[in-house]
């Protein structure tokens, strides 16, 4: 079974809007698969029914080769949930809250207790277990939700937005501890999100945009669709370095501002290249590697942080979330 | 079985979570406290009247109220419990069980038996006012409140439960609190002697379920008193008992009605589990 999840032209209207427009894509067993967009463009009801939550108004999505509607009890005992929002009794303390989980989805009691050692030991919460979740910081609740949506042993573990509303330092810990804990467990992750730097981590990424798939590749191929890295020089004499530049080699060189643009595959490997080839003194040279957000105002032509959203949460920096 | 041990958790749960907040089981016996001690003391003599006949039955204002208090904790405890369907939903926490391999005929149950739970607890604890009130206990009595307190409970954390799954906020909750609890409670005779209402109120008080609750609980505690059969049949004439078409109901018949009553809200709570996405 290589394919953990297989989703065949997948749509969900709500009334007259179609929030989710005949999306295919699969999930190989052991990839991280990204799952990018604004927010509203059906990201969240895609996740709701791939774990059985809505029914799809039209397609069929598979788990683990399961039907999810035909069999959402067997699919749902295959996957693991991290919320967008917390999701924890706060009246009940870390170990309570991982046993309540174990026992809804069937984990033998013995096999409870070890599992529940290890994996807050692998996140740093052993010694905080028997307190109330209410006194974790929002770091904490997210460690204790990553894993509590692995006790049983999930094929696949669904991460909605999960470091909405945590601050970069904190966003970071939980990425190390999503790798760390995905190394020894045999694990597909599939993971929305609208912060660019997070679908980095990812295998492949779907782009999705009102409700449509609009690209889906892996992050290089994505961002080799944009041409190439660009660089930006500026010298004592621009025009003359131009005329230079593009007599000795095949390059298409653009003046923005008060610098030069090119733009080149391998952008590391031709600044040696170009400042062998310019007589003039280089005020400034820099490389800019095409991100996420490019890719995505390429595709959509527009910018991810502004729209759709009703919050200041999709600053991909990560720097306006203070709430953690 | 697998669905019976994942009610069993979830009614673990609702039970842990009320023993894990025990300022509100302080609390909730204050209103209580406050009915008998200051309605039950202050009213006593002016309201001594209106028993009527019912007097000469050795009963007095608080003997009256007490078995409409054990009413009136279960009816506000059970139809609490749908405010944690509320809080669980905005705190996040239900979708944790939504999503679980968990039928939902597990998760109403385990909810609604957990609130029928909570609300027996509280209601058991009311005994503790009975010597103040002048009542007895037996083991024998409590038992059978219990049965129909438990009946009783059922059908009203069913309710709770079904308006909880609907409502998005607590202040939502509190309006059905208001508008439906409030009236529940005042036109069932758990307050007042039905002696001389209007037609209108009277009409009320026949098809309010929470009337039977009462009814039933005040006829055990009257026989525990030692009432004898003449004095139970003329409960109606003192405004102390329900008659339906002239018929005067008898435990048997409010057990009756409360299981019909129960049986249809748990089917209504049972359906609004199966719906939630």
């Amino acid at each position: 079974m290589n394919k953990v999840i297989e989703v065949e032209n997948l749509t969900k209207d709500y009334g007259d809007l179609r929030a989710v427009d005949g999306i295919s894509f699969e999930v190989y067993r052991g990839e991280i698969f990204g799952f990018l967009g604004p927010n509203g463009a059906g990201k969240t009801t895609t996740i709701k029914i791939l774990t059985g939550l809505f029914k799809p108004t039209a397609g069929t999505c598979k788990v683990s080769g399961m039907d999810v509607s035909r069999e959402p009890m067997k699919v749902r005992k295959q996957i693991g949930l991290v919320f967008q929002t917390s999701s924890l009794d706060e009246k009940l303390t870390g170990r309570e809250n991982l046993s309540f989980h174990s026992r809804l989805y069937n984990v033998p009691r013995d096999l409870e207790k070890d599992r529940i050692e290890d994996l807050s030991e692998r996140v740093g919460l052993s010694d905080r277990l028997d307190e109330r979740t209410e006194n974790y910081s929002g770091g904490m609740k997210r460690r204790l939700e990553l894993i509590r949506g692995l006790i049983h042993h999930p094929k696949v573990l669904f991460l909605d937005e999960p470091t909405l509303g945590l601050d970069p330092q904190t966003r970071n810990h939980i990425w190390d501890y999503i790798q760390e804990l995905k190394k020894e467990e045999d694990l597909s992750i599939f993971l929305t999100t609208h912060y660019m730097d997070e679908v980095e981590l990812a295998e492949r990424t779907a782009v999705i945009d009102k409700g449509k798939i609009i690209a889906l590749d892996t992050i290089e191929a994505l961002k080799d669709e944009l041409g190439g890295d660009l660089v930006f020089l500026e010298t004592e004499d621009n025009e003359k370095s131009r005329r230079s530049l593009e007599k000795n080699f095949d390059l298409k060189v653009e003046k923005v501002d008060s610098k030069l643009k090119l733009t080149v595959d391998k952008g590391e490997e031709w600044i040696p290249k170009l400042t062998k080839a310019i007589s003039e003194d280089i005020k400034s040279i820099n490389l800019h590697e095409p991100t996420m957000d490019d890719v995505f105002l390429h595709l959509t032509g527009k910018e991810i942080r502004n729209q759709g959203s009703n919050d200041d949460f999709t600053n991909s920096g990560g720097g306006m979330h203070g709430h953690a | 079985m697998v669905t019976l041990k994942h009610g069993a958790i979830i009614w673990y749960r609702e039970v842990l979570r009320y023993w894990r907040e025990k300022s509100r089981i302080i609390g909730s016996l204050m209103m209580p406290f406050f009915f008998l001690v200051i309605f039950g003391s202050g009213l006593s003599s002016s309201i001594g009247g209106m028993l009527g006949g019912a007097g000469g039955m050795g009963l007095d204002f608080k003997k009256f109220m007490f078995p409409g208090i054990i009413g009136m904790t279960i009816l506000f405890t059970s139809i609490s419990s749908g405010l944690s369907v509320v809080r669980d939903k905005n705190h996040g926490f239900l979708k944790e069980i939504l999503v679980a391999p968990v039928e939902r005929i597990a998760v109403a149950g385990g909810r609604i038996l957990g609130g029928s739970t909570v609300a027996m607890i509280q209601a058991t604890l009311l005994f503790i006012f009975a010597p103040f009130v002048g009542i007895s206990i037996t083991p024998i009595l409590v038992l059978k409140v219990w049965g129909l307190v438990l009946l009783g409970s059922i059908g009203f954390t069913s309710l709770g439960n079904f308006i909880g799954s609907k409502l998005d906020s607590t202040e939502g909750f509190q309006m059905v609190m208001n508008f439906l609890v409030m009236p529940m409670f005042f036109l069932s005779g758990a307050f007042f002697p039905l002696k001389d209402i209007p037609i209108w109120m009277a009409a009320i008080v026949r098809v309010n379920p929470f009337s039977y609750l009462v009814d039933s609980v005040r006829q055990i505690f009257f026989i525990s008193m030692g009432f004898t059969s003449t004095m139970m049949e003329s409960l109606p004439e003192n405004g102390l008992g329900i008659t339906i078409f002239n018929t005067r109901v008898t435990i048997l018949m409010d057990i009756g009605i409360m299981t019909f009553f129960a049986l249809v809200l748990l089917l209504f709570a049972v359906r609004s589990y199966h719906q939630m996405e």
